[in-house]
């Protein structure tokens, strides 16, 4: 068994101790590793030990929990698990349900005229009926956590396109 | 009385200052206050020093050979120094503390962090009474090193270690009033001590926490403690010990 | 006189020493928040200038106080701009507070967040200093605090806290924990008194020596036992047998017959399962319903003998399973349990390692069957698990009333090298549970680390009884419904509240029936429970079909129209034929107003999210459809179904639309 963190870990942040924990780990290779191959919780090494806190993935707060669970309720069906306008029932729709993980809905449309869109569904803005107003089922409350969620769910989006970017580069060099 | 003095300060060449000073020296408030005119003569000058309760206390003379620091290392007037500090500080924190349960530590919370200079006041207290145990405590080692319990110092010696007395449970008590762990289980311990003298030592557990166990009764006992009766006995005994270094013959040299 | 180099020297020391006094004053005059107020002050002078409304605050110390709740918290001195939603991008301290359903200044800070709300500085008032028990929780963990006065099972807006609630639940950690507002009626793993007749020890090894490796989902633990402790427990727990040895060699005989069933009979029977919608219930590799175990290997698992048993009568076996007991042919058991025996493999197996196994496992003699005595009490098998001879007292682990605000010098944190606080404390036991000393017994739960947060989380607001009862929120009345006579026979045989409820009792997974009567018509009622089609495409989890006999179907259906009944809601409310501009006018509302084609399916077009409307007028009263049109969350709160503000008029018109709506051809609405 090896003593690699496993690499979702970010587990040691503070440099003093990952240069103790590093010397460790070399001090232990260096006797040969640890004996047994043994995968009883109780030797897992100490330095895998995982975190509470942990930043790579970014945790819902809040707000974003809240609305995920009002999202995956109400939203889902049309919208899609990542917003992206393809939910299961998006094929009946016509017009088609708005991507709302896009450059235009990130940048250009404020939390304001998403709350207002959901208050008061799409007919009453200039959009689609098949919108339907929330603002009667959901509280004001519940529609900033949506809102929230959504602002979360376009940050993973545009993480996402960076990292698929950044890999399509790569593999182009 | 006096007539010297008054005599030549009234003389017509005298300025005006001075006849002021001669007026007002020789007034009825004056004289009800101090028992002796300006300081002219020898018996003035005595006078003022028998007469005033503060100088009072310092001897009139002192002998050379005693002043030296390392005869008496200022142990006794650095412990007097941090009692006065300690008296002044203790009164000013306790126009901020409750001797409350519910308040007390919270009290404290807000001399740390909302009261004007509260820490400092707070840090000034805590460092002067461990201080203050320390001098004490050295006091008395320099007064045994210098063999200044013996006759006719004894009664002196015994006066000391009461107040050594006094001044260590002034210490114990004050440690229960921030009302946090420390306090609580230092006191459970200093109690449960106070416990163990055979045959009283339940009844005796029970007058200091008021109770069996510590809780309110015990916060208002040793409050009272600290801020009352100990610094009252403290004060007195020091009167008496300060009082017997004069009359004893001084600070310690041989006789 | 002293010499004059003796004064200076006195003189610059009496200096130095008021200087040295004078630091601690002078630090008084400019705290730290003197300046954080000026900032803010100069943020919102250009937010001012931006057009937002945020006003310059006057320096000075600030507090929220809330006596009951023992609050004086002096957050608000720096973190100025958390009632202002302007500055919800602000950084901090100065950012708004996300949105909560409560009164930030009712309440205050530290009853959620922690921390040392009388603190006057930055690393004080954020509390890992010294000397401070509760240090503020990171952002993440906050929502725990929301289940320390909201003590219900799911509480309102507090999706953390109620996912971590589901898990504790879920794990059963109640069964080994004292943990306040979950108790278990009966003990979540299946009586142990017949395992010898019922698993094949093969089975039962790997089962026992990782049981996730079998089943993803396994709501047993991973005890991470070694192999010879699994060989040990598997021989002791084969012992266990309720059958005599003749009805063992039947049980044999059964099996050949089985196994040398008929390609027909296999296709038969793999019919019916299909039919009787035996996955509403159990998944097959992870897909189907959670209710009952995943059967995608069962053949690996049981013996087919018990296998047929079970089909007969479940509560035979333990009379408080909820499986539903079929009407089934013998043909039917047979057929199958033939198609489960043959078909429901796990093909990952491999037979040689079956071999090994086999040979692992020792004879039960005296030694062994103490040792495996030892490691069933060790291990608190008897918490989860009925054994003849085991019963058990108290709590197995630790109590956890007061987890939430345990001491940290009250943690063994072991030789772990994790920070000192309780937050990562728990969420390392969650993840590892035996990291911190070997001698631990705790089970391996599998918890991913999103899991495992929601479960610390919701760990966190066990705090006991700290909460001035004023601030509870009110609990609601238990539910009370029991019925009797007939029906009630027909709710036990059938397990109906495992999926449906009634008044409050019984499942989540179907829908509610409290006023089925007042919603459905009999003769529809009648009909779905010979052949339940499914109202909503999507849903993965089915109606059984239960086989009722005619004269049940008649008690349930008189029993649904005499009781559970609504008197608020119409029957009907067309006492004629409503008219044709009506219908017009409904069939505008709903499709271009209303927009309700995106959900519904009418004649084949349209959504899938709610059940299809064809001919709907022989399913329901048009008063229900009136009246829920109106305001759908009135029956149903939690029902996605957007409330359109319609007025009566609307309702109506659209209700007399969709009366008109003729059944799709001939078709059983939209099943698939």
């Amino acid at each position: 068994m090896t003593h690699r963190p496993a690499p979702s870990h970010r587990a040691v942040s503070n440099p003093v101790v990952r240069a103790l924990l590093a010397g460790g780990a070399a001090l232990m290779l260096a006797c040969g590793g640890p004996g047994g191959g043994g995968a009883s919780a109780a030797e897992t090494p100490a330095e895998t030990a995982p975190e509470a806190t942990q930043e790579s993935a970014p945790l819902m707060q809040f707000e974003e929990a809240n609305g995920f669970e009002i999202y995956q309720r109400y939203c889902l069906v049309c919208h899609g698990e990542l917003g992206e306008g393809d939910g299961f029932n998006a094929f009946n729709l016509d017009p088609k349900p708005r991507s709302l993980v896009d450059d235009y809905m990130r940048t250009r449309v404020s939390d304001r005229e998403l709350t207002e869109v959901i208050r008061l569904g799409g007919r009453k803005r200039g959009r689609s009926p098949l919108m339907p107003p929330w603002g009667r089922t959901l509280g004001d409350r519940q529609i900033r956590y949506v809102v929230s969620y959504i602002r979360l769910l376009q940050r993973k989006a545009q993480a996402a396109a960076e990292t698929s970017g950044e890999e399509a580069a790569e593999t182009g060099q | 009385m006096n007539d010297l003095s008054t005599n030549w300060n009234a003389t017509p060449q005298a300025g005006v200052g001075r006849r002021l000073l001669t007026r007002l020296t020789g007034s009825g408030v004056w004289r009800s206050v101090f028992r002796h005119g300006w300081i002219r003569t020898n018996r003035d000058r005595a006078l003022t020093i028998y007469s005033n309760v503060f100088l009072h206390i310092h001897p009139v003379k002192v002998r050379k050979s005693a002043l030296p620091f390392r005869v008496t290392f200022c142990l006794g007037g650095l412990s007097l120094a941090l009692f006065i500090v300690l008296t002044v500080t203790g009164i000013l924190l306790m126009l901020y503390y409750h001797p409350s349960a519910p308040r007390a530590y919270e009290d404290m919370k807000d001399l740390e962090f909302v009261v004007s200079s509260g820490v400092f006041l707070r840090n000034l207290h805590r460092w002067s009474a461990h201080l203050m145990v320390i001098t004490v405590f050295l006091h008395m080692l320099r007064v045994f090193f210098a063999g200044a319990y013996r006759p006719p110092r004894e009664f002196n010696w015994v006066v000391g270690v009461m107040l050594l007395v006094l001044t260590l449970l002034l210490s114990f008590t004050g440690y229960l009033l921030p009302w946090d762990q420390l306090a609580y289980w230092a006191i459970t311990v200093g109690t449960n001590m106070a416990g163990a003298v055979p045959w009283v030592g339940d009844e005796i557990r029970f007058l200091l926490l008021g109770g069996n166990t510590i809780g309110e009764n015990t916060l208002i006992r040793f409050y009272v403690l600290h801020c009352v009766v100990l610094p009252l006995g403290i004060v007195v005994l020091m009167a008496v010990h300060f009082w017997r270094v004069r009359k004893d013959g001084g600070l310690a040299r041989p006789l | 006189m002293a010499p004059l180099r003796l004064w200076l020297a006195f003189a610059i020391a009496s200096v130095l020493m008021f200087l040295a006094l004078a630091i601690s004053p002078v630090r008084h005059v400019f705290p730290e928040w003197k300046s954080i107020q000026k900032q803010y002050n100069q943020l919102a002078a250009e937010r001012y200038k931006m057009g937002q409304d945020v006003r310059p605050v006057e320096i000075g110390l600030r507090q929220l106080w809330n006596p009951d709740l023992g609050v004086v918290d002096r957050c608000t001195t720096c973190h100025l701009g958390i009632d202002n939603p302007e500055l919800r991008d602000a950084p901090e301290p100065f950012r708004a507070h996300p949105t909560t359903p409560h009164r930030l200044e009712e309440i205050g800070c530290t009853v959620c967040h922690r921390g040392q709300g009388r603190a006057t500085t930055t690393e004080a008032a954020h509390g890992a200093t010294k000397h401070w028990e509760s240090p503020m929780l990171p952002s993440f963990y906050v929502s725990g605090s929301c289940g320390s006065c909201h003590r219900e099972r799911k509480p309102p807006e507090t999706y953390t806290v109620a996912s971590g609630r589901r898990l504790i639940q879920e794990a059963n950690c109640a069964a080994c924990h004292k943990i306040p507002g979950f108790s278990l009626e009966r003990k979540p793993g299946p009586d142990l008194s017949d395992i010898g007749d019922k698993v094949r020890p093969e089975w039962l090894y790997r089962w026992l020596k990782s049981p996730f490796d079998y089943l993803p989902e396994s709501k047993m633990p991973d005890f991470h036992l070694s192999e010879s402790e699994a060989a040990v427990l598997t021989s002791y727990l084969l012992t266990f047998k309720k059958k005599s040895p003749e009805e063992a060699a039947a049980g044999r005989q059964w099996e050949q017959a089985l196994l040398n069933a008929s390609d027909e009979e296999i296709e038969f029977g793999e019919t019916r399962y299909r039919e009787l919608r035996c996955v509403s219930c159990h998944a097959q590799e992870g897909r189907g319903g959670k209710l009952g175990p995943d059967l995608g290997k069962v053949a690996s698992k049981v013996q087919p003998a018990w296998l047929v048993s079970w089909l007969e009568n479940p509560r035979e076996h333990y009379p408080d399973s909820i499986m539903p007991q079929y009407g089934l042919t013998e043909r039917e058991k047979k057929s199958i349990a033939a198609y489960m025996v043959s078909e429901l493999v796990d093909y990952d197996a491999d037979p040689d390692e079956d071999d090994k196994i086999l040979e692992l496992i020792p004879e039960p003699d005296r030694a062994v069957m103490a040792e495996g005595e030892e490691l069933f009490r060790q291990y608190g098998c008897a918490y989860c698990h009925a054994l003849t001879g085991h019963e058990v007292r108290g709590e197995f682990g630790a109590d956890l009333s007061e987890i939430g605000v345990k001491d940290i010098d009250q943690l063994d944190f072991g030789n772990t090298k994790i920070e000192r606080s309780l937050v990562q404390w728990l969420y390392t036991k969650m993840k590892i549970p035996r990291i911190f000393s070997p001698d631990l017994r705790m089970p391996d739960y599998h918890f991913s680390d999103e899991e495992a947060r929601q479960v610390t989380a919701a760990l966190l607001s066990l705090t006991g009884d700290n909460i001035p009862p004023k601030y509870l929120p009110p609990s609601p009345d238990p539910p009370s419904y029991s019925p009797s006579g007939p029906f009630n026979r027909i709710l036990e045989k059938y397990q109906c509240l495992s999926c449906h409820s009634i008044r409050g009792v019984g499942g989540e997974i179907a829908p509610d029936l409290t006023r089925e009567g007042s919603m459905a018509k009999p003769e529809w009622i009648a009909r779905y429970f010979e052949l339940p089609y499914t109202l909503r495409p999507i849903m993965t989890e089915r109606m059984p079909i239960l086989g009722l006999t005619r004269e049940e179907i008649e008690t349930a259906v008189s029993y649904f129209q005499l009781v559970l009944v609504d008197d608020s809601i119409p029957r009907e409310i067309f006492l004629s034929p409503p008219d044709r501009s009506m219908v017009e006018t409904g069939r505008r509302l709903f499709y271009e107003k209303y927009g309700c084609q995106a959900c519904h399916q009418v004649n084949q077009q349209g959504g899938y999210v709610g059940p299809p409307l064809d001919g709907v007028r022989n399913r329901l009263y048009s008063g229900y459809i009136y009246e829920w049109l109106l305001n759908p969350q009135r029956f149903i709160p939690e029902t996605i179904d957007p409330n359109q503000g319609l007025t009566p008029e609307e309702a109506r018109a659209i209700t007399a639309f969709l009366y008109g709506l003729p059944p799709a051809g001939g078709s059983q609405g939209g099943s698939r």
